[in-house]
């Protein structure tokens, strides 16, 4: 499913004291089975660009297409987009409300008017697919640890089924281990085909998941490319306040040292086999 | 969004003259307007007290449209007045509509009421458009103060009506947030009778008090931690002086009182 914004302006409260340009003339293409990273300082207009995606903002100009399709405000094409594009918000856990983990997992689906085979089917792949454990579906939402609720919330969006899955800031406040095992889920269900876009500050979880990334500033798009070709860029993007991944930045110092390994490494896994071939090479110089 | 369109207790930043009068000053004046409003009798008083409002908006650069939309919220409140005024007074019939009779004094008392609550909503909204939140609530317990002898908690007061409005736009842009998060999940707000609607709200309202109770925990423990209890020998950073200007104020404005009395 692939979605398409043309000359998107977004105008927050026009004709107050409060109004702010939020979003001026971005356009961005997003193709069937992508993991689209947006990164940019905070206030650049990330959360404001994702919630076009699937209708929850309307451009104050410019026009936004899902599968060729416009989006527009007609009600029963709008709870269709929703269906299809899943929107994970900052903090998810902070939507969870009914009394066990399975019933708020089935929300969705039940606002779909499924029948109750199906509304169970779907709460057990989707508690699956996040990997929860099956006796957790029966305890209540608010006993469990920050890192099973972030979860179970983003379960509950999961188990629509959409073929889009909208992610603001999944990895924030988690401990590296909830991080990593989550970065891991998100990598599977992209590779099952399911089309990703993901907001965050972490250039880690950016360079393990994605691969392109849109970097905005005040609102505007100031890069679009390959997870390679932005990270490359680290002057312009330190000029954002922003980074590139660590290891990046271990290479960069390795090479002004005058060590002879690619600039281009972006994760832990990549760097390990960089530093093998350079040991490897000088074992050979030495022999 | 939905914190814009909620503009009671607004906050309309500015450096007017109005803005920089004392807090204790708009209190006492809006208190007093507020009483001498309904002490006039005859338009020709309202038409005073009208134009001393008129005065104060444009003293404190206030545009039009902010007022009006102050007024949207409580439009059905006003319709309804004039409407129950202009058909239960009883005098002489002028129009009659089946069982029901609109009189001539009901106009008269309906015209009466409606500027009343026009003048009323305006004057007092104006009081938080031209007051810091911050500056309102110190100037309420500068005035609650020597209430406290008699067991009146001045200073708690303020202090809770402080938090309350510091976060009225907080939890306005969370209810939006868990709204839109539902919303993406399917839930559906706005169609629906009286009850599927009530039920609908119960997935925002859960999150909503969740997180308003654990802010209130958080907000309890940061006070706490910086050794905040309560108002007992708690000294002052910003100390409130009436000056020449607060002088003049009263005086213009007990001036324009005065009239809309006698006339």
């Amino acid at each position: 499913m692939s979605i398409a914004l043309e000359n998107v302006t977004y105008v927050y409260a026009p004709g107050t004291p409060w109004e702010h340009r939020a979003l001026s003339d971005v356009s961005i293409g997003v193709e069937d089975g992508d993991f689209l990273g947006i990164v940019g300082p905070t206030g650049s207009g990330k959360s404001t660009l994702v919630q076009h995606m699937n209708g929850l903002l309307f451009p104050s100009e410019g026009r936004v297409l899902v599968d060729g399709v416009e989006v527009g405000k007609d009600r029963k094409a709008l709870r269709d987009l929703r269906r299809k594009v899943g929107m994970v918000f900052q903090y998810p856990e902070h939507q969870l409300f009914e009394e066990t983990v399975w019933a708020d997992i089935a929300f969705g689906p039940k606002n779909l008017e499924l029948d109750d085979d199906d509304i169970a089917d779907r709460v057990a792949w989707a508690a699956g697919a996040v990997g929860l454990d099956e006796e957790i579906l029966e305890r209540s939402p608010f006993e469990l640890s920050g890192g099973q609720m972030r979860r179970v919330a983003i379960a509950g969006v999961l188990a629509m089924k959409g073929d889009v899955l909208i992610l603001d800031e999944p990895t924030s406040g988690l401990d590296p281990r909830g991080r990593a095992s989550l970065v891991g889920r998100l990598r599977e269900l992209n590779r099952a085909g399911m089309t990703m876009i993901m907001v965050s500050h972490s250039m880690e979880d950016m360079a393990q998941l994605v691969n392109r990334i849109v970097v905005l500033s005040e609102g505007a798009v100031a890069m679009d490319g390959s997870k390679r070709d932005v990270f490359s860029r680290l002057e312009d993007l330190s000029s954002l306040s922003l980074d590139v991944p660590r290891v990046t930045h271990v290479m960069l110092a390795m090479r002004r040292a005058g060590l002879s390994v690619p600039l281009d490494v972006l994760t832990v896994d990549e760097g390990i086999d960089a530093l093998a071939q350079l040991l490897r090479g000088k074992d050979s110089a030495s022999q | 969004m939905l914190r814009n369109s909620v503009t009671i207790g607004q906050y309309l930043p500015g450096e007017s003259l109005v803005h920089r009068l004392d807090p204790r000053t708009k209190i006492v004046a809006v208190l007093a307007y507020v009483i001498i409003l309904f002490m006039v009798r005859g338009f020709s008083g309202y038409a005073v007290m009208g134009a001393v409002t008129a005065m104060m908006a444009l003293a404190g650069k206030i545009p039009l449209k902010m007022l009006v939309r102050g007024l949207r919220p409580v439009l059905f409140i006003i319709v309804l007045t004039v409407t129950l005024n202009a058909v239960m007074t009883p005098g002489e019939v002028i129009y009659s509509l089946g069982p029901l009779g609109i009189t001539r004094e009901g106009i008269f008392q309906a015209a009466i009421m409606a500027c009343r609550l026009l003048l009323l909503i305006v004057t007092t909204s104006m009081l938080t458009l031209t007051t810091a939140p911050i500056d309102l609530t110190d100037g309420l317990e500068y005035l609650m103060g020597p209430f406290r002898r008699v067991g009146v908690p001045a200073h708690e007061l303020a202090m809770m009506m402080t938090i309350a409005l510091r976060f009225i736009p907080t939890l306005l842009d969370e209810a939006e947030r868990i709204m839109k998060a539902q919303m993406a999940r399917g839930a559906d707000f706005q169609s629906g009778g009286f009850v599927k609607r009530a039920k609908s709200m119960v997935p925002l309202l859960v999150p909503l008090f969740v997180s308003a109770f654990r802010r209130a925990d958080d907000l309890a423990l940061a006070m706490e931690a910086r050794c905040y209890r309560g108002g007992e020998g708690r000294s002052r950073f910003k100390i409130l002086r009436m000056g020449t200007r607060d002088v003049a104020a009263g005086a213009l404005l007990a001036a324009g009182f005065a009239v809309a009395l006698v006339v």
